[in-house]
């Protein structure tokens, strides 16, 4: 795997785009597909993980992101009515958390720059 | 992720249910078991236990497959991985998109994975997809060779609703069974009438 992409984003099309967009398409891989995004961890060690949480299964899909990808800075990006599931993901100090951190879409600019900030400076 | 077995011999079988009696099963009542069963509860988890570590065969229990899990089956096919599917074929899935797939009873499924894993063990290799026989069990040989019967019985089903051809019936003499649709004697009958 390159430098340039590491950042590895699950998601829809339209949202995939955006990020492709803000960071252009040679700093990420981008997949519609949870399969084939899962067969895509299965080779290298990613540092950054973007998940749309409109996937069916999305706990199970996160565990078995972490699963491969345990050292990854997993991120769930979810509307405003998923929150509640996803925050369930995230834990808290006394929980394990499946995932690092969750962004409600669509994002303000200062999200933007937490979630892509790395990965833009390297650029 | 999921739960594993206590005893933690042998390789790896995924088993994707919800059911925890399904690994149960699974594991079976052998005191040295040649694998250890460990459960995830979601298909994306049986494809990243797959993914993490070929494992010896997955059990599948169908009511955890949608559709839009197919992928899961596929990429274990490529990996001539051993899948066994326990349950009824569900909605939107058709036996096509399950080929290679073994369907097995509850009841079966820990003396095939126990033949599966001693041919494992004494082959020294992963074990083969269905469609390579060598090194199988008798057991499961026997098992897979019912299980295509059943199938191919159910893909002909429609055709013997219709009205045998004649031409068919000439080819071939009819024999007595339930199945039929007419007897010999009923076939003379009508032959005579429209002769």
């Amino acid at each position: 795997m390159t430098a340039a992409a590491e950042m590895l984003v699950l998601a829809e099309p339209a949202v995939t785009n955006e990020f492709s967009d803000r960071l252009g398409s040679d700093a990420l891989r981008a997949f519609d597909d949870p399969y084939e995004a899962l067969e895509a961890m299965e080779s290298g060690d990613w540092a950054r993980i973007v998940i749309a949480a409109s996937y069916v299964g999305l706990s199970g899909l996160c565990r078995a992101v972490r699963r491969l990808q345990p050292n990854a800075r997993v991120v769930v990006l979810c509307g405003p009515a998923a929150e509640l599931e996803v925050r369930g993901l995230a834990g808290g100090p006394a929980t394990q958390s499946t995932i690092d951190d969750y962004f409600i879409y669509p994002l303000t600019n200062d999200e933007w720059r937490q979630l892509t900030g790395a990965v833009v400076g390297r650029r | 992720m999921g739960d594993n077995s206590k005893l933690h011999r042998g390789r790896k079988v995924i088993i994707l249910s919800r059911d925890a009696s399904l690994a149960r099963a699974a594991q079976g009542e052998n005191s040295k078991p040649h694998y250890h069963c460990l459960r995830v509860l979601n298909p994306y988890e049986a494809a990243a236990e797959l993914l993490a570590e070929l494992p010896l065969a997955m059990v599948v229990d169908l009511r955890c497959l949608a559709p839009g899990d197919l992928p899961l089956i596929e990429m274990a096919r490529r990996r001539s991985l051993e899948v066994l599917a326990v349950g009824s074929v569900p909605l939107g899935i058709t036996t096509t998109d399950l080929s290679g797939v073994r369907l097995a009873a509850r009841d079966h499924l820990s003396p095939l994975l126990e033949g599966l894993a001693v041919s494992s063990s004494s082959a020294g290799q992963a074990p083969v997809a269905s469609q390579a026989h060598p090194g199988e069990s008798p057991e499961l040989s026997s098992l897979a060779r019912s299980i295509k019967k059943a199938s191919r019985g159910k893909r002909k089903a429609p055709k013997t609703s219709q009205p045998a051809p004649k031409a068919k019936a000439e080819d071939k003499p009819p024999v007595e069974s339930s199945d039929e649709l007419l007897t010999k004697e009923e076939l003379a009958a009508l032959l005579e009438d429209e002769s």
